[in-house]
């Protein structure tokens, strides 16, 4: 792919941090293109620099070496055109989760009749119908997460990095949940950046597979997800090509943490 | 999808008509419990009070001599004369006056001075020495400057009640303003927050937790610091009428002024933690 046409383009990134006084390198040499309405996953051992990746596409932080290109340009600090699903769920604790989910679209000035019929359908979409008027500390991790990830989807961002979103639900509200992002994807022609650990997450959501590599990382295979669309999340796993690329991608990976486990 | 459903969680009555026959029976038996155990502890209270009342009553005059203590009856009779003869109002008033013009002043300078520097990373780290060696300062030892510089009246305990309440409002809005978590901000600006949202929207609300501590703490201090500045020199208020009344040998009318201190200070605090509970009902 050119670079031109990449909606999100690395090239030749490195990030180092400074932590108690010595450096350490976070990512490095990284170069990838993340086409526009691509969903892109990325999976690697913990501590490897997915989330630096992210942090770098949102304008949060810079490259030490390399550039972080969106839309052609270098991104802006901070990229308003992303929306970020963090790790941690930073939902706002002094605002219900009504008022939560309607914060972006305050933020763009949306009318009070739309917020209201816009929020009311993505909790509906996110099972957390009932729950409009409850604080975050009445929630469980799960739901927070679903929040957040509501949060996101209301507004239609152009882009969502998403970092582990699903990673605290219990199977069978993942695999919904999991439905419900491809069902969304599919209509909006979202771009994404999926961060998990989880590989057949990344099959089954993503159109490539991004491995990368433990501390510093690097991008270690690029897989492309050859199942047809659209996909039906509940029974994906049980098509022939789903587990060539699991068995593929699970070899990668182990090799990763195998040298993880050793060193 | 219905937004009515969402919109309402349960109201308290329909909470109640979904109660099965079994819980119902269960939650009045627990509610006559409740009530059995809150009758007990007021009628407890209720003869505490009278045991200690009538003992002061019964020491007073019997035991020790009325100068030193004076005696129940004798309290009652001067607060129903200073009721009737104004002179309770008078004082009040000014103490009153002198706390509230005082905490009004000082806890806007608090706020707005504690979040400015709280915002200001260089600001903050180059005058920290200076706040610090403030904060340390027992505020009422300024006592005796006010009144150098302001006289013996109204200003000088708005001054010290000013001082007071600033530097505790102060330091709780400036760490409020300093442990906004970066993380939400950066959140929050990616949605397409400038700087105004961020502070109506984050900094604002996140601090606001630190910030009405500070002002709860500080309501208390308030009083402290007006009737500290009516001991030290005044001519009116409750400060001034304590002083008085003991320098006069009149026991009495020491007490009286204790006892509408702490009722003052009872009825402030209760205001205050009745407003912090609606401000804080997310926590």
């Amino acid at each position: 792919m050119s670079e031109g046409s990449a909606l999100i383009s690395f090239r030749g990134i490195a990030k180092r941090f400074e932590h108690d006084g010595s450096m350490f390198t976070a990512v490095e040499d990284v170069q990838l293109d993340v086409a526009p309405g691509e969903f892109c996953c990325v999976v690697g051992p913990s501590g490897c620099g997915k989330s630096t990746l992210l942090n770098m596409s949102a304008g949060l932080m810079e490259p030490s070496a390399g550039t972080v290109h969106y839309a052609g340009s270098p991104v802006p600090k901070p990229n308003t055109k992303v929306g970020y699903i963090t790790q941690k769920d930073n939902v706002l604790p002094w605002r219900t989760v009504f008022r939560n989910v309607a914060l972006p679209l305050e933020l763009r000035q949306v009318d009070k009749a739309e917020i209201r019929e816009r929020v009311s359908a993505m909790l509906d979409l996110v099972g957390l119908t009932g729950f409009a008027k409850a604080y975050p500390r009445q929630l469980s991790g799960g739901m927070r997460k679903r929040v957040a990830l509501a949060r996101t989807l209301v507004y239609e961002p152009e882009a969502i990095l998403a970092d582990e979103p699903f990673g605290a639900l219990d199977a069978q509200l993942k695999t919904i949940l999991q439905a419900e992002l491809r069902r969304i994807w599919e209509r909006t022609g979202t771009t994404f950046i999926f961060v998990t650990h989880d590989i057949g997450e990344a099959i089954t959501l993503g159109d490539r597979v991004v491995v990368m590599s433990q501390r510093p990382g690097r991008i270690s295979m690029v897989c492309d997800v050859d199942i047809p669309r659209p996909r039906d999340v509940f029974k994906v796993r049980f098509d022939a090509r789903y587990a060539e690329l699991f068995e593929q991608l699970w070899s990668a990976l182990s090799d990763e943490v195998e040298q993880e486990l050793a060193s | 999808m219905s937004i009515a459903a969402t919109e309402n969680p349960l109201t308290e009555n329909e909470a109640k008509a979904r109660r099965t026959a079994a819980e119902t029976a269960e939650a009045s038996k627990l509610a006559a419990a409740r009530r059995k155990r809150g009758t007990a502890v007021w009628l407890t209270r209720i003869v505490l009070f009278g045991l200690v009342v009538g003992g002061w009553e019964f020491v007073s005059g019997n035991l020790i001599d009325p100068f030193w203590i004076s005696s129940p009856s004798d309290t009652a009779a001067r607060l129903g004369e200073w009721m009737g003869d104004g002179t309770l109002w008078l004082h009040s008033a000014a103490t009153l006056q002198a706390m509230a013009l005082g905490f009004l002043v000082g806890a806007t300078g608090g706020v707005v001075l504690g979040f400015t520097l709280g915002r200001s990373k260089f600001a903050s780290d180059v005058l920290n020495p200076l706040i610090i060696a403030m904060n340390s300062l027992p505020k009422l030892a300024l006592a005796p400057l006010f009144i150098l510089w302001f006289g013996v009246g109204l200003e000088s305990k708005v001054g010290l009640t000013a001082v007071v309440v600033f530097f505790l409002v102060f330091h709780n809005s400036y760490s409020g303003a300093r442990n906004v978590d970066q993380e939400l901000l950066d959140v929050v600006a990616l949605m397409g927050a400038r700087g105004r949202d961020k502070l109506f929207k984050v900094i604002i609300p996140s601090a606001a937790t630190w910030v009405f501590t500070g002002l709860r703490l500080a309501v208390p201090y308030s009083l402290i610091g007006a009737v500290i500045s009516e001991i030290t020199a005044s001519n009116e208020g409750l400060g001034y009428l304590l002083k008085r009344s003991a320098n006069t040998f009149d026991t009495a009318g020491t007490f009286v002024a204790i006892v509408v201190l702490m009722v003052v200070a009872v009825v402030i605090n209760f205001a205050v933690s009745r407003a912090e509970r609606y401000t804080s009902r997310w926590m």
